[in-house]
């Protein structure tokens, strides 16, 4: 059991850093072990070549490094690497001693950076986008949002998650949302289970998709990203993921001007949807909903194997 | 149409749930229940789950907003009018009285509904009346997959369209539907209503201000599976 929610302001920005954290919040008993947010922002200036990414690694093996001196070698390794590729930092921000934020200016191949970065050892790419900040850690989400300031974050659109670890470890790889490697702006969020996992993945494996963790939510990241690239359109990829990919879900895809939800055909996963002139709200439960909308709404629950693709 | 709500009296108290949580809601019903109150309403019950859980005594509750999972379920007399939406498990396990809800419900509406009547004016979720086992679920709108699963007894009119499998390996019991059937589920019968079926459905529909003008079919359990008897025990006994 996990808690997802996501929210799309159809035009003009709000502060989505304490809605999503608001909507979590209350979702926190599908699910208290660890927290995500998938927080959509306009790209800078329109900018094609500024990204976004945020990095994490794992705590020193040995003592040689207290906790502080490595996150800084981490750091000016990072950097460095970008440098290399002929990127240019911009910003960077360190808000805890495991992970970096980073604005880079690059307009090379994105996946190469990103191959290059995560050859660093123990370094992982959690986020990488124009417009996408995606931020995850162990704890509840008023926990992540204080640790990573997210309160005022002014954005068009997110998706978030809390985590209930049913099949694979607590740690920041396997806490949802999931970046979709290598596409800048595509996360997922899902509450299920795939049942298909090792045989899907050994396929895409053998399409030269990396894995960074053995949660099953991560296959769908990576499944609709191989879809995306193959030229479907988000909801044509959705569609076909319904084909695909067996177990129960519902899961919510995010990209930069859209979010995407698909059902299971058992409708085992619940899924509330509001939606009115100005926002779509959509969560497992409608409490979450009704954090923001305090007012009677007009919401339903889609049915088995419903598609919906929403877009600003 | 139905008042399900009496006009405010003496006996009326009105709880607001906006601070409270679940458990302080209920202990809050329990006690005006205990005080002899008749009439309660409920404000701003912000989709909470488990709001008026078990209550078997014979009053009307008024709840002002949408609740959550498991909505008065297991009551034993109770009336309850949800002027918003439900979540999923509404009234599950109701033996008697009556159920209201204004808008939507989400999935397991009635799930093992012994009896009373439950009424969902708008659409509701997957799997409405799963093991439903007695009393009556109306549907204004559609209902989804897997409607009337395993159903043993009791009715349900929908008035709208249902999902795939429809009253997948019900045992007894019988699904009136007004609109579209995605598909049947095992060992049922689509068959025709009749004119006494038909005038009692028209019936319980005004009773909710709901309209019963439609192209009513009933789908029926086929009992080709079927290797139990459907008396409950008391009867059996007066069989013997």
């Amino acid at each position: 059991m996990c808690g997802i929610a996501g929210i799309m302001y159809k035009r003009g920005s709000a502060d989505i850093g304490t809605t999503m954290t608001a909507m979590l919040d209350s979702l926190k008993h599908r699910g208290p072990d660890s927290t995500g947010f998938a927080l959509y922002k306009p790209a800078a200036n329109g900018s094609r070549d500024h990204f976004t990414l945020w990095l994490k690694w794992d705590p020193p093996a040995d003592d040689q490094y207290g906790r502080r001196e490595y996150a800084a070698a981490q750091r000016s390794a990072i950097v460095d690497q970008v440098a290399s590729m002929g990127g240019r930092v911009v910003a960077s921000d360190q808000p805890l001693d495991y992970v970096l934020k980073l604005d880079v200016d690059y307009n090379g191949e994105l996946k190469t950076l990103e191959d290059r970065l995560e050859s660093l050892p123990g370094i992982e790419i959690v986020s990488l986008g124009r417009s996408m900040e995606l931020i995850k850690d162990v704890g509840l989400a008023v926990e992540v949002s204080e640790h990573y300031h997210l309160a005022g974050f002014q954005g068009t659109h997110a998706i978030g998650h809390t985590r209930m670890a049913t099949e694979s470890a607590v740690d920041i790889s396997h806490a949802h949302p999931f970046w979709a490697y290598p596409f800048a702006d595509i996360a997922v969020v899902h509450n299920g289970q795939i049942t298909n996992y090792h045989k899907s993945r050994h396929l895409l494996e053998r399409e030269g998709h990396r894995f960074r963790s053995h949660c099953d939510s991560e296959l769908i990241a990576v499944y609709i990203a191989d879809k995306l690239s193959a030229g479907l359109s988000l909801e044509e990829a959705l569609h076909q993921s319904q084909k695909d990919l067996d177990g129960v879900y519902t899961y919510f895809v995010c990209t930069e001007n859209e979010i995407g939800m698909a059902k299971d055909e058992l409708a085992a996963k619940p899924l509330v949807v509001m939606e009115d002139d100005n926002v779509v709200a959509l969560a497992s439960e409608e409490v979450a909903i009704r954090q923001v909308f305090k007012n009677e709404i007009k919401s339903w629950d889609p049915y088995d194997s419903e598609v919906m693709v929403w877009s600003r | 149409m139905v008042q399900v709500a009496p006009k405010p009296t003496e006996t009326a108290v009105v709880i607001d749930a906006a601070d409270l949580d679940t458990r302080h809601i209920n202990m809050a019903v329990r006690k005006a229940i205990a005080e002899g109150h008749k009439a309660i309403t409920i404000l701003n019950p912000g989709s909470k789950h488990s709001i008026c859980p078990a209550i078997f005594d014979d009053v009307d509750i008024t709840i002002d907003g949408s609740v959550g999972y498991f909505g008065v379920t297991m009551g034993d007399g109770v009336r309850a009018r949800i002027t918003g939406r439900a979540g999923w498990s509404l009234a599950e396990g109701m033996m008697s009285g009556e159920i209201v809800v204004e808008k939507n419900s989400g999935s397991s509406t009635g799930a093992s509904l012994r009896g009373g009547t439950l009424v969902v004016k708008g659409s509701a979720g997957g799997r409405t009346g799963i093991q439903q086992k007695g009393g009556t679920i109306v549907v204004g709108g559609d209902s989804g997959f897997l409607t009337g699963f395993m159903m043993q007894r009791g009715r349900m009119i929908i008035c709208g369209n249902v999902g795939r499998a429809a009253g997948d390996s019900m045992y007894d019991g019988e699904i009136f539907v007004g609109g579209e059937i995605a598909s049947l589920g095992v060992d049922t019968l689509l068959v025709q209503p009749t004119e006494k079926e038909l005038y009692e459905i028209r019936a319980e529909l005004a009773r909710y201000g709901l309209p019963s003008d439609r192209p009513w079919k009933k789908i029926a359990a086929g009992k080709a599976l079927y290797n139990y008897d459907s008396l409950e025990p008391a009867e059996r006994k007066m069989m013997l």
